[in-house]
């Protein structure tokens, strides 16, 4: 177990390695002038000249990167256009909310992904399986930013069940806060698990298929077996396996959902933050973005590894 | 006719790794080819006999260099193409083919037989382009095939006919030497028969020397000059046809030969029976790799290990004739 | 030699065949077919629109005369849905084009010569599959400026680990083929076997992957579009959404945000069915 962890831990590392270098070859190999992308052009020549020397602009390109990597280690991510105030604080405050919503998600997609992804590949072929899978694609081409409106016109507005948008209400604390942020939660939780759910009834399906189709299962059968435990016991157990290895890739695709979403809620997350970064030219704020995500799809992968190895005893023996 | 030795295989050794430790060094070895030696002369038919398992594919395998040896060396006339890479090795595989076991995975599902036949030609650049052509048509003639099969594709055509194919194919380069790895094992009875008639013919048409590797002594009895018996990587007998079958010295060729079906029940000998299986090649028996099996074993062939002995052309690898060199 | 080549029966008519008996791909494909003709007749169908409609034409509710309503500038809804198909197709197109080309490559030689090569190129495979990608289409989208064409470069640039993972898989079990050692034995150079008789065995789940790129592609697209990135001359279905939501008018005005939404999902569920009806077809093991 031990051994499948260091593995993990190095591959993690040369993933988010190689996600910050191409972040950093992006922000500076563009055309143009470079200083643009670190240092607001609106301050004034002295601060600029400051910045210029802080961030080594003036350096060879190769002296940079080493610079750009020792401060990121020191978790230093640079400084807000807009705010004015370092990157890494503001991120601090708006990840978890992120976070929170992908992880609930999460949750409830492979709570209800995988049970139908079995059942569409036990019944596969028939009317069932054919509706679940048209109903799944549907669900993944929904224009996600179109849905989430959608829903918010619809139990925001037409029904008025939840707030339209936002995460909480300002100026509760304990327990009506919590209250609060879970009506503020279900929406954009809701929108992303149409989009999302799509996702492991579909691959769920398509390795129970793989696996009911082995000799095993058919000896299971032919022992007499209940039906019900020949498809969870055996073929369920082993699909699940390869979907809890995908569940970390599939985290890495929902946070480009979570995005969307965040937009469209004024949900207060790194989402949100990336949007309107965008809009105000703010890279610093978008590199620390990507960064800060791409660490928390990388941790969580690390997480899905070690539970498949735990369910796998194949694994565990490697 | 004085002979003209083409290919001399001296101290062949393939070994595949099984295990790796932590920093990748490999700790055990399956010997498939473990020191096997000899040489192969113009016009003749050289054919292995063993078990599966026994390392008769790996022994043509690593020749055509499809497996890399790892130990000895292979001259093709007086070439060392142990090591051989690239644009040369190319030019060398001109001169030894191989035709397959399995005539379903053997040809590409995708191309037509013509195709596939010319396709070597085009690739070593032999013939002009519409020579090409022809020579495929008429090559598919010498194997028995109608010459307008040439634009069919090898799902339309049975066992016996895509194995006339693959020998076509084999001998689209005009090759010096053929490699028959189980050409006919996974062939119908009457069926073998057709295609080892065609690779006499074609013998003696061409001019070709063969080494023809089968589990089947009957077989290997009708096609060889010579014949090499194999056990789990090592050569146990060498001798030419007619010395093997009326004076088989190694008890496991006796076993081999009494096995072969005779139709006349005068003629039937006592069937040997091999006790156990053949072990595994990883880890093979310590002495005689046959100790385990062998009818006439002795507690000598448990501990040491016996070396190949050379009676006049006839090697022998078996204590019961070690004594005699002394 | 060509005009001896023959039909090959069989093989293709089964395949047709069995795709047709899934329902799912024969919507799939009828869609492709009506986006295709939708893109190519654009013209016939209607006007293209641009620069500033009529002031009073402003967020018209769909009518005889603009079937699906006007925008904020007072420009023809309808018009411009039309229109986008075109510039779909052709960020689908370009997509496809570049993740085929740098990932069918990678996933070939990582397919057939196995060892470090496949390491090597599974490894980073791996890292962009694993690695949000919206984030980082972002900012190169912001850093390189939003030309459709850059648009479509960046998301194929993203795009070809996909294929690459489905090609080497295809191409190391195709590797494993007698035929193959056949060809090493009979001295064919390796590009020529990796490129020809490699690939072409290989090509079925490809294709199939190929048509989902397309399908993931406009979804990107979309997206971008609607978070400002997209490109300004050009009005992709994305792009529209972006108007719609700048315009404030997203929910009051429905038909500004329905159609082109629509249309989205119409394009990508087409080619996702399409490529699910391919590979239920093209699997030897289903078709039983």
């Amino acid at each position: 177990m031990f051994k499948v962890l260091q593995k993990q831990l190095i591959k993690g590392f040369i993933t988010f390695f190689i996600a910050v270098s191409i972040t950093f070859l992006i922000l500076r190999l563009m055309p143009g002038d470079p200083t643009t992308m670190l240092i607001d052009p609106r301050m004034t020549e002295a601060a600029r000249q400051r910045l210029l020397v802080d961030f080594g602009l003036d350096k060879s390109l190769i002296a940079q990167y080493f610079l750009y990597l020792k401060q990121l280690f020191c978790g230093n991510l640079g400084v807000s256009f807009v705010f004015r105030t370092p990157v890494s604080e503001i991120l601090r405050e708006r990840l978890p909310w992120t976070l929170a919503l992908m992880g609930i998600t999460q949750i409830i997609t492979m709570s209800i992904g995988i049970p139908l992804g079995v059942m569409a590949a036990y019944k596969r072929g028939k009317l069932v399986d054919q509706i679940i899978n048209a109903l799944s694609i549907l669900g993944m081409s929904i224009f996600i930013p179109w849905l989430g409106i959608m829903l918010l016109f619809l139990f925001g507005y037409i029904l008025p069940i939840f707030p339209i948008g936002g995460g909480y209400t300002p100026g509760l604390s304990g327990w009506e806060y919590f209250l609060d942020v879970g009506m503020h939660f279900i929406l954009p939780v809701l929108t992303l698990t149409i989009i999302y759910l799509a996702n492991y009834i579909l691959f769920t399906r398509a390795s129970m298929v793989d696996v009911l189709n082995e000799d095993y299962i058919r000896t299971a059968r032919s022992k007499g077996m209940e039906e019900k435990r020949v498809i969870w016991n055996h073929g369920a157990r082993n699909a699940m396996i390869s979907t809890v290895t995908m569940a970390g890739m599939l985290f890495g695709r929902m946070v480009g959902g979570a995005v969307l979403t965040e937009t469209v809620y004024a949900y207060p997350g790194v989402g949100r933050m990336i949007y309107d970064a965008v809009g105000q030219q703010d890279f610093p704020l978008l590199q620390g973005s990507f960064i800060v995500l791409a660490l928390s799809v990388i941790v969580m992968n690390i997480v899905a590894d070690l539970i498949c190895a735990y369910l796998n005893p194949r694994m565990k023996m490697e | 006719m004085k002979k003209q030795k083409i290919l001399e295989v001296k101290n062949l050794k393939t070994y595949f790794p099984l295990k790796r430790n932590f920093f990748g060094q490999v700790t055990n070895y399956t010997k498939a080819v473990d020191d096997v030696s000899f040489d192969l002369y113009k016009g003749e038919v050289l054919g292995i006999v063993g078990e599966t398992g026994s390392g008769k594919s790996t022994i043509g395998r690593s020749l055509l260099r499809l497996v890399e040896p790892t130990g000895g060396s292979i001259f093709y006339r007086g070439e060392n193409i142990t090591e051989m890479k690239g644009e040369k090795l190319r030019k060398i595989r001109k001169n030894i083919q191989m035709i397959f076991q399995d005539p379903f995975a053997s040809l590409n599902p995708r191309i037509s037989i013509g195709e596939c036949i010319v396709e070597p030609m085009r690739e070593h650049a032999i013939y002009k382009k519409d020579d090409c052509f022809n020579q495929a048509l008429m090559l598919l003639e010498k194997v028995g095939l109608d010459k307008d099969y040439y634009i069919r594709y090898p799902h339309e055509f049975s066992g016996g006919q895509r194995q006339r194919v693959g020998i076509a194919r084999a001998l689209a380069l005009d090759p010096e030497i053929i490699i028959a790895d189980e050409a006919v094992s996974s062939l119908d009875v009457s069926v073998q028969a057709q295609i080892i008639n065609l690779f006499s013919d074609l013998q003696q048409e061409l001019g070709l020397t063969y080494i023809f590797i089968a589990h089947d002594l009957s077989v290997v009895k009708f096609v060889s000059n010579s014949i090499i018996v194999i056990y789990l990587g090592e050569i146990m007998e060498i001798a030419n046809k007619e010395d093997l079958f009326n004076q088989p010295l190694h008890p496991y060729t006796q076993a081999l030969i009494s096995a072969i079906p005779v139709p006349d029940p005068n003629k039937r000998g006592r069937r040997i029976i091999l006790k156990g299986e053949i072990p595994s090649p990883a880890h093979p028996p310590t002495g005689c790799k046959f100790s385990t099996r062998c009818f006439k074993v002795m507690d000598v062939c448990h501990e040491i290990h016996p070396d190949l002995v050379n009676f006049d052309n006839h090697q022998v690898r078996c204590h019961l004739y070690q004594k005699k060199e002394e | 030699m060509n005009k001896f080549r023959s039909y090959q029966q069989g093989k293709w008519l089964r395949i047709g065949k069995s795709f047709f008996e899934h329902r799912l791909g024969v919507i799939g494909l009828i869609g492709v077919i009506v986006v295709f003709l939708v893109a190519i007749f654009a013209p016939y169908i209607a006007e293209s629109v641009s620069g500033y409609g009529e002031v009073k034409d402003i967020l018209n509710s769909p009518s005889l005369e603009h079937i699906f309503g006007t925008d904020a500038l007072g420009l023809d809804l309808f018009s411009q849905v039309i229109w986008g198909t075109r510039i779909s197709l052709q960020v689908g197109f370009l997509v496809v084009l570049i993740a085929a080309l740098i990932g069918i490559p990678i996933g070939l030689f990582s397919g057939y010569y196995g060892g470090w090569v496949s390491t090597l190129g599974m490894g980073l495979t791996n890292v962009f599959l694993t690695l949000p990608l919206l984030p980082l289409m972002i900012i190169a989208a912001a850093v390189l400026g939003s030309n459709i064409n850059n648009i479509a470069l960046i998301i194929g640039l993203f795009s070809w680990p996909q294929i690459a993972r489905i090609t080497r898989s295809a191409a190391a079990e195709v590797t494993g083929m007698q035929y193959i050692e056949a060809a090493k034995s009979l001295g064919i150079r390796a590009n020529r076997i990796i490129f020809h008789h490699v690939l072409v065995n290989a090509s079925a789940p490809i294709l199939v992957n190929l048509t989902i790129v397309v399908a993931t592609a406009i979804i990107s697209e979309s997206a971008l579009s609607f978070l400002g990135l997209g490109d300004p001359l050009t009005w992709s279905w994305g792009k529209i959404l972006h108007n719609a939501h700048r315009s404030g008018a997203f929910i009051s005005s429905w038909w500004f945000s329905l159609f082109p939404s629509l249309a989205i999902t119409f394009f990508v569920v087409s080619f996702n069915f399409l490529g699910m009806g391919m590979r239920e077809a093209l699997n030897p093991r289903l078709r039983e």
